[in-house]
């Protein structure tokens, strides 16, 4: 069984390393072989290096930013809502984010967008929690204060975007989610906030193999549940947040990345968190990927790409081991 | 004797438990009895610390370590039995990657303990509702409690397997390792396997009795407000429902 589990970590990390070769390497022309050895020549300034250096691995790196952020966010709160349903926007975070990039369209035009999304998704998840309450803390509540700020900032979304008609097609093009550029927040920054936070919730993770238990079982040393919920549900704002600033809203991938992986390598949390993160990146690494390829020289938006592959890759492995879900 | 003392819990304006006195012994079964409604799983909760009544002047489980079992509970997917069981360990800790040796081999004894050894790498899903229970009470002795609160352990159990719960419970409390409190519906079962009873009313009046005392025509009339009839054969006292 444990060795079954290291097999399939093993496997992740190859689809992983497969994945961001196809991102960083490969473009319309083939699968880039030679630019890959390239690659390695140190001093190289052909223009194939400033591609890759300037656009490729930046992209790529966000790609796996935003890929593992929003798994890892996804993992923590279907497992503290106990619901396969839970998704990292739950906690009112699309909207919020949404809302910050459609108005930086108006008002800034479009100029570093996802660093207004990435402030957007931090007030409308402070706001929902807070309004969950962190004395009577209670998941039902923040789901449903969640769905209610969602339908209430998309309203106000839908109708800034119908009053804004010259405007309209950048912002949908930006709301359906991209790897973007961004000069406030430098790629350095960035990976050094991602790796913070990342660090933060290996640690953590094996607390998950508690918490799994049902909460209805009481242990005298164990009072304060709830604080390891509220705890991990911060966490999964705070990953979601960073990756809005890597890659705008990226529906989908919180839901099925956990999902995958649950069924891939089972609930033991400390294997379920290399199969998630690996998983996560990898998806979104192949949708950029696609992104770039399919009908070039048109891209099409990551997003699109994501539900697009996302939705079969997910029905597939539920018919093959959906079991693994049901009560 | 774990004692509680002066006991009041209101619901809004209805008085629910007014000035109640009750007492656990330790290290045997404790089984409470009553009709629906009268309040077993409001006083299993306050005894375990989810419900905070409004007054209490004694309350001896302060210093307990307690477990506390409820009714229904869900069991996480993809899980193996020792996976399941071994959940437990990574309770106190912040921070926690592996099992400890020493953690591994209590896991083992534990298992062997429970005599839950043969299906130990068996996926939880594939378990009777008898071997899920143990492997939710062999969380509890790891979790080092000394007082357990069941909430009926053996329902949706048939015959066999009730048995062997509460033949698991009886030898854990003879080998002092915990004292059991244990919510239970079948008066024969509870004679069978209890020392020490208390039972609540419809009026949520409380009595702790010994086996003499609560098996007799009048306090069970008492608490479920029927008549019974109680046969003694002078091995065990048998309880049916006079028609």
């Amino acid at each position: 069984m444990r060795k079954n589990k290291i097999f399939s970590i093993v496997i992740l990390l190859f689809l992983f390393l497969g994945c961001f070769y196809l991102s960083v390497f490969a473009g319309h022309d083939g699968f880039g072989v030679d630019l890959f050895l390239k690659s390695f020549q140190l001093n190289d300034r052909s223009e194939d290096a400033v591609i890759l250096e300037l656009i490729r691995y930046p992209r790529a790196i966000k790609a796996i930013v935003a890929g593992v952020c929003l798994a890892l966010a996804g993992l923590f709160l279907q497992t503290v809502s106990k619901n396969p349903l839970a998704e990292p926007y739950i906690t009112g975070i699309s909207s919020g984010a949404g809302l910050g990039i459609v108005l930086s369209v108006l008002f800034f035009n479009s100029a570093n967008y996802s660093f207004f999304g990435f402030l957007g998704a931090m007030v409308s998840s402070l706001l929902v929690i807070s309004f969950a309450g962190f004395r009577k803390f209670s998941i039902t509540k923040l789901i449903l204060v969640g769905l209610s700020i969602n339908i209430f900032v998309s309203a106000l979304i839908s109708m800034i975007i119908l009053m804004n008609s010259e405007k309209s097609y950048s912002m949908l093009y930006i709301l359906s989610g991209n790897l973007t550029e961004n000069n406030l927040v430098s790629d350095k920054h960035l990976l050094l906030i991602f790796f913070v936070i990342l660090l933060f919730s290996a640690f953590l993770i094996p607390k998950l193999n508690f918490l799994r238990l049902d909460e209805g079982m009481v242990f005298s040393s164990v009072k304060h549940k709830n604080m390891y919920s509220i705890f991990f549900i911060i966490c999964s704002a705070l990953l979601t947040s960073l990756s809005v600033l890597a890659a705008g809203i990226l529906g989908f991938i919180g839901i099925i990345a956990p999902l995958i992986s649950k069924m891939i390598v089972g609930q033991d949390f400390r294997y379920l968190f290399f199969v998630n993160i690996f998983l996560g990146a990898s998806l979104i690494l192949f949708a950029d990927f696609l992104s770039r390829t399919l009908i070039y020289p048109m891209q099409i938006p990551l997003g699109l790409v994501v539900a697009f592959i996302g939705a079969p890759v997910f029905v597939f492995f539920l018919t093959k081991k959906g079991d693994i879900l049901n009560d | 004797m774990i004692d509680i003392k002066n006991l009041y819990l209101t619901f809004g304006d209805n008085i629910f438990f007014e000035d109640v006195e009750l007492s656990l012994r330790e290290h045997k079964i404790n089984v409470i009895l009553g009709p629906n409604g009268a309040g077993k799983t409001t006083i299993l909760k306050i005894l375990t610390g989810i419900l905070k009544p409004d007054k209490v002047s004694e309350f001896g489980l302060i210093s307990k370590k307690i477990f506390y079992l409820p009714q229904k509970i869900s069991y996480p997917k993809g899980l193996d039995v020792e996976e399941y069981i071994s959940s437990v360990f990574f309770k106190d800790s912040m921070v926690k990657w592996f099992l400890t040796k020493e953690e591994k081999n209590r896991l083992d004894d534990i298992i062997n303990k429970l005599g839950l050894s043969h299906i130990k790498n068996l996926s939880m899903e594939k378990l009777s509702a008898g071997e899920l229970q143990k492997t939710n009470i062999a969380i509890g002795l790891l979790s080092g409690a000394e007082v357990f609160f069941l909430d009926e352990p053996t329902s949706n159990m048939d015959l066999i397997n009730q048995i062997k719960i509460l033949d698991m419970i009886k030898k854990l409390t003879e080998q002092k390792e915990i004292t059991a409190v244990v919510i239970l519906h079948d008066l024969n079962l509870a004679e069978s396997y209890g020392d020490y009873f208390i039972g609540i009313t419809k009026e949520h009046k409380i009595f702790c009795k010994s086996k003499e005392g609560f098996f007799t025509k009048d306090m069970l009339k008492n608490i479920y407000g029927i008549n019974f009839r109680i046969t003694d054969d002078g091995e065990r006292v048998y309880v049916r429902v006079d028609k």
